[in-house]
C-alpha cells in the first residue's frame, strides 16, 4: 500500500480518520512523534519582544525620513562601502579610548577652601564629610571594584559594607571593611584616626599595623603608632562646631584653628606649648579668647590675622 | 483603509512582527538579522502606507519579507527557550529533568536546523505560531498541498533522526 506525501501533516493537524491512522501507524511510532511534539510545545522560538521591535521601528523610520529627505529616495542606500566602514568603526575606536584611558579621566577630586566643608555619597551608599582645607581624591567609576581614596586633611568617613575601604595620607594608611571614623592628617609627620562604628586597621609607613575598635583612636607622628585610646565623646566634634584637643602642641591647634576661621594665627616662641581643651568653632573672637586664658596669653586682632602673646 | 492611521499600524505590527520573525528565521537568518529585515519591512511599509490597504499589508509585509530574504541568504541557525510558567513541571524541576530538557532542546534545536529552508519555514510557522496549514499557504502564495507535503518531510526528518535511533 502507497502512503501519500502529505499524510504525516494531516495526522499531525489531526485530520486522518481511524484507518488511516493505523494504517500510518504500521509505519511509523505515532505515539513517540505525538510525544515529541507535546514536549515541542513546551519551547518557544526566540525572537525579539514586541517592544524592543516597536521602539526601534520608531528611531528607524525618522531615520529614513531625514535620510530621503536629504537625497532621493533609493540613492541614499547606495552610499560608498568606505562610509559605512568608517561610521562602523567610529564607535568602536572611540569605545576603546574610553576603556583604555578611563580610569585617568575619571580620578575625582574634591577641595574645600578655608571655613568650608562638604559631603559626598557614593555609589554603594557610603559618605564622606569633608572638613576645611582638605583635598580628596578617589576613582568614582571604578568604586564597586576598588574602594580607594587619597586623603590630604581631614574627612569623616560612614562605609557601607563591601570590600575593603582605603584612605591613604601622606604619613599612614587606613583600611575598613563598614564602619564610620574620621581621618585628621595635616602633613607628613602627624595624623590621628578616630573610630565611631565597627573596626579600623591603621598602619604606619613602616608597616607597623594596629587594630581600632568603636570609640578608639590612635595617632601617627613621626611615622611611628601611638598607644589606642579611649574617646572622650562619640559626637564627631567638627560636625558639631566643636574642636577637641588633647595634649597638642600650640603649633598644630592654630593650624587646625585656621581651617575653619579662614584667619592667620601667629603665636611666636609658643608653638612648642601644648594644649588640651575644648574650642568652640562657631565665633573667632569667642575662640581665641578661649584658648588664651587657658594658657595665660593675651591676643589681639590686626586685619585678618590675630596675635598672641605670653602673658606671663 | 489604508495603514497610515498609527493605531491600524500598529495593529498590524503587533500582528504580524512575530510571525514574521519566525518566518525569516525559519528561511535561516539569525535572531538579530531577522529582527532588523522585519523592521526594514515595516519601514517600507509606512513609508508607502498610502498605497497599502489594511488587508493587504500581510502579503505587501511577506512578500518583502522574503525579497529580503534572497537578498542576505544566510546559514540556519533556529534558537529555542522555554515558555515561562507553561508546563507545570517546570515548577518542580530537579536537576535531572533540567539536564533531560536541555538534550531535548539541543536535539530539536538541531534537527530543525538540519531540514531544508522551504521545510524548516513551514514547520516553524505550524508549530510554533501555530498557524494553519490554509493560513500558511496564504502567507508563502504557495498551494496547501505544497504546505502539507513539506510539513511532512520536516515531520519525516524529525522521526527519522530521534524516533527511530530510540527504538
Amino acid at each position: 500500500m502507497s502512503i501519500p506525501e502529505d499524510i504525516l501533516a494531516k495526522w499531525a493537524a489531526g485530520k486522518l480518520s481511524k484507518e488511516e491512522q493505523i494504517a500510518l501507524s504500521k509505519k511509523y511510532d505515532l505515539d513517540a512523534l505525538q510525544l515529541w511534539l507535546d514536549r515541542q510545545d513546551a519551547l518557544e522560538i526566540e525572537v525579539v519582544t514586541d517592544d524592543i521591535m516597536w521602539d526601534s521601528l520608531g528611531s528607524k523610520i525618522t531615520e529614513t525620513l531625514s535620510e530621503s529627505s536629504s537625497s532621493s529616495n533609493d540613492v541614499s542606500s547606495k552610499k560608498p562601502e568606505w562610509i559605512k566602514w568608517v561610521l562602523f568603526l567610529l564607535p568602536l575606536v572611540f569605545l576603546i579610548v574610553y576603556f583604555m584611558f578611563r580610569s585617568q579621566i575619571a580620578m575625582t577630586i574634591i577641595k574645600t577652601e578655608k571655613a568650608e566643608t562638604k559631603s559626598h555619597l557614593f555609589a554603594d551608599g557610603s559618605t564622606i564629610d569633608i572638613a576645611p582645607q582638605t583635598e580628596v581624591r578617589f576613582n568614582d567609576n571604578q568604586w564597586d571594584k576598588e574602594r580607594q581614596i587619597v586623603l590630604e586633611g581631614q574627612a569623616t568617613f560612614k562605609v557601607a559594607k563591601g570590600n575593603a575601604f582605603i584612605v591613604q595620607t601622606r604619613s599612614g594608611e587606613v583600611e575598613v571593611l563598614g564602619t564610620q571614623f574620621d581621618v585628621w592628617s595635616i602633613n607628613k609627620d602627624w595624623m590621628r584616626v578616630q573610630c565611631y562604628e565597627g573596626k579600623v586597621s591603621v598602619s604606619d609607613p613602616q608597616s607597623a599595623k594596629i587594630i581600632l575598635e568603636a570609640n578608639e583612636e590612635i595617632s601617627i607622628s613621626n611615622g611611628r603608632l601611638g598607644y589606642i585610646q579611649k574617646m572622650k565623646t562619640t559626637e564627631i566634634d567638627w560636625k558639631s562646631n566643636y574642636r577637641s584637643f588633647k595634649t597638642t602642641p600650640i603649633k598644630l591647634v592654630l593650624l587646625d584653628l585656621e581651617r575653619f576661621f579662614d584667619i592667620r594665627f601667629v603665636a611666636t616662641g609658643l608653638e612648642a606649648e601644648v594644649f588640651t581643651g575644648v574650642i568652640t568653632l562657631t565665633n573667632v573672637e569667642e575662640a581665641a579668647r578661649y584658648l588664651s586664658t587657658t594658657m595665660g596669653y593675651e591676643f589681639k586682632q590686626e586685619k585678618n590675622t590675630i596675635y598672641f602673646i605670653s602673658s606671663k | 483603509m489604508s495603514v497610515c492611521a498609527e493605531a491600524v499600524f500598529k495593529e498590524v505590527f503587533d500582528r504580524w512582527q512575530k510571525p514574521l520573525q519566525v518566518f525569516l528565521q525559519g528561511r535561516g537568518m539569525m535572531i538579530h538579522k531577522a529582527a532588523d529585515s522585519v523592521q526594514d519591512c515595516f519601514v517600507k511599509l509606512w513609508n508607502n502606507c498610502g498605497d497599502v490597504e489594511r488587508d493587504k499589508a500581510k502579503s505587501y509585509l511577506f512578500t518583502i519579507a522574503s525579497r529580503l530574504h534572497i537578498d542576505e541568504y544566510r546559514k540556519a541557525e533556529v534558537r529555542l527557550k522555554y515558555r515561562k510558567g507553561l508546563s507545570p513541571m517546570v515548577v518542580n524541576e530537579d536537576g535531572q529533568y533540567k539536564l533531560e530538557e536541555q538534550e531535548f532542546k539541543n536535539k530539536l534545536e538541531q534537527t530543525i536546523n538540519s531540514m531544508t529552508d522551504k521545510n524548516r519555514t513551514v514547520f516553524m510557522l505550524n508549530r510554533f505560531e501555530k498557524k494553519t496549514y490554509k493560513e500558511i499557504a496564504e502567507l508563502l502564495d504557495i498551494s496547501v498541498k505544497a504546505v502539507e507535503k513539506r510539513m511532512s518531510n520536516a515531520l519525516k526528518k524529525l522521526y527519522q533522526e530521534n524516533i527511530i535511533q530510540k527504538k
